[in-house]
């Protein structure tokens, strides 16, 4: 499957910031996992596009120069919001988000909501999901739990010395892909982005549905590709 | 960072193209960017006319440096917006020592010509109910509408600007240099060179100059036909006039004199940066921030480029002065001109993540 909802390049890939509804996100695998998933939701791409900031300790600064750009101050843009991992502490890095959007847009947004202010809408949604540790390696695991591929993963990264706890989805995620037929993968989001996961998995609803929200919010034209 | 320099803010009202703009959080030196048509120039030409009221070539000053005049008559109604000359246009700000603002409205004058059929007296009538020739009216004022200065600039006939001064010292504000590309003026860079050769300066001024010709040994004042004239002599010993010496080289000849010989002053550069060859931007923008810095001057520079932005941004950083630089972006409002501000900050992030400033 193709990139839709964004272009590969540089570490910070903001081409698509001429996109009415902006996803600002992490990073190049970020940015698989969501073409995906916004295809799924039936986004259309002239209207939703994906910004890579090049880490976490970015969005600030990347989404601080995006409100001074002629596309935000003019009123192009129609809302913007983050999708990143929560890693491992959901509380921190929720209040870490409200405050970002507070300070830069006086607007006041949780986990999994979108907030429209003056027509834009704003909001941001930290995977895997609501009061939990981990990221989008996890969410990608989330969807294959059960399955045989996934839990013999599991019984081989436990049969080894112990790994750190912050790299626990990632190194799964890891073996998972190693030993999934088709070609090799090196991340879970372009892993998912080929179909190495389960796209329809009900784990991931509470995000579509996020962007779903986020896409039809303030709309003044279709924004939602219906399905043929 | 260093904060003495003169204007902390401007407000333009009913001024050229601009209804309404206001600019907070100046710094030493101030780029602008923005649309063409947006009003960027008409910033420049409004400090001018605030700080140069004195001078009757600063009225007509947007016409000839488009190779124009001034129409006759109604040739100031261009100073309004719209053309509305029955509105006051004012430029206002916080500035170093207080507040001030500038007035400019239509006046009625008489004038009264002598046998030579030169002016021999001008009278102002109250509104614009008498009177027979329109002018215009400036007047200056400080903290408290404390007044400074009124002068009135009318045009007795075609190609021909009077003026009077009717009360106060048009000395109280910083002097202004105004320097657009292409238009130079090389009486006055011998002049501000003379005032350096007195005062020995000019070994510095040849070290600026070295950033273009390295092999520059120095500058001679000559005479040619009356005229003084500047020849730059090389390390061979050849001697060229410095008007065929490249758009760059004369520009930064003029901006290095401007800024090395007024002190506190205001400096102008319209899109100066299309002179010099961007391998030297860096450098140019290092020479800008150290002098104005020198000398506690102030710069407003208006430009397109990405690159002349990105070149201040290294050229600031060079000489360790990154946060007397900032960016305006002026953008097209329904009841007034927006400005985005950036501080030096601002501009290193969005630069650097390549976002889009102008």
């Amino acid at each position: 499957m193709a990139n839709i909802f964004f272009d590969i390049g540089q570490k910070n890939n903001n081409t698509r910031n001429d996109r009415e509804k902006l996803l600002f996100i992490e990073g190049t695998d970020d940015a698989y996992f969501l073409d995906r998933i916004l295809a799924n939701v039936n986004a259309d791409p002239d209207y939703v596009g994906l910004v890579t900031v090049g880490g976490t300790g970015q969005f600030l600064s990347n989404i601080k120069s995006f409100s001074k750009s002629s596309q935000f101050t003019t009123g192009k843009n129609k809302g913007l919001v983050i999708v990143r991992d929560v890693d491992e502490d959901f509380n921190g890095v929720s209040n870490e988000m409200a405050q970002l959007f507070f300070s830069l847009f006086g607007v006041v947004v949780r986990h999994g909501e979108i907030v429209v202010l003056d027509g834009r809408a704003y909001g941001f949604f930290l995977m895997p999901g609501q009061d939990r540790a981990g990221d989008l390696e996890r969410l990608c695991l989330d969807t294959v739990e059960g399955k045989v591929l996934a839990l013999k993963s599991y019984e081989f990264l436990n049969s080894v010395e112990p790994v750190p706890s912050d790299q626990v989805f990632k190194r799964l995620a890891q073996v998972y892909l190693a030993g999934h037929v088709g070609d090799l993968c090196r991340g879970a989001g372009r892993g998912f982005n080929r179909g190495q996961f389960d796209d329809t998995h009900a784990i991931l609803n509470p995000l579509k549905e996020f962007l779903s929200d986020f896409i039809r919010a303030g709309l003044t034209v279709p924004s939602v590709v219906e399905p043929a | 960072m260093s904060t003495n320099y003169f204007f902390k803010s401007l407000n333009f009202e009913n001024y050229r193209g601009i209804k309404k703009l206001s600019i907070e959080n100046l710094r030493r030196v101030n780029l602008i960017g923005g649309n063409n048509g947006v009003g960027k120039t008409s910033i420049l030409d409004g400090i001018f006319l605030m700080l140069a009221r004195g001078n009757p070539l600063v009225i007509s000053r947007p016409f000839m440096v488009r190779q124009s005049k001034l129409p006759f008559p109604n040739g100031f109604d261009y100073i309004f917006h719209d053309f509305k000359s029955d509105k006051i246009a004012k430029i206002s700000g916080a500035a170093q020592g207080g507040d001030y603002s500038l007035s400019i409205e239509s006046a009625a004058v008489n004038i009264q010509f002598n046998a030579q059929n030169t002016v021999a007296s001008v009278n102002e009538f109250s509104g614009m109910s008498g009177g027979n020739n329109k002018g215009i009216k400036l007047t200056v004022a400080t903290n408290n509408n404390a007044l400074i200065d009124i002068i009135e600039y009318f045009q007795p006939a075609e190609d021909n600007i009077g003026f009077t001064l009717r009360q106060g010292n048009v000395a109280q504000t910083p002097a202004a240099a105004y320097v657009s590309s292409g238009v130079l003026n090389p009486a006055e860079d011998a002049q501000r060179y003379s005032i350096l050769m007195k005062e020995r300066r000019t070994e510095r001024l040849y070290d600026y100059l070295r950033l273009l010709y390295s092999d520059l040994k120095n500058i001679q004042l000559l005479q040619e036909g009356g005229v003084p004239v500047l020849y730059v002599e090389f390390s061979d010993g050849s001697m060229v006039q410095t008007a065929l010496l490249g758009g760059g080289f004369q520009m930064m000849l003029s901006i290095s004199l401007l800024m090395m010989t007024i002190k506190n002053g205001v400096f102008l550069f319209d899109e100066i940066d299309n002179t010099i060859h961007y391998a030297l931007l860096k450098d140019f923008w290092a020479l800008v921030s150290r002098l104005a810095d020198e000398t506690n001057g102030q710069v407003f520079a208006v430009t397109h480029s990405r690159e002349c932005v990105a070149s201040a941004i290294e050229g600031f950083k060079s000489v360790s002065r990154l946060p007397d630089l900032a960016y305006f972006r002026l953008e097209e409002g329904l009841e007034q001109t927006n400005c985005i501000a950036y501080d030096s900050s601002d501009l290193v992030d969005a630069m650097s993540a390549d976002w889009e400033i102008r």
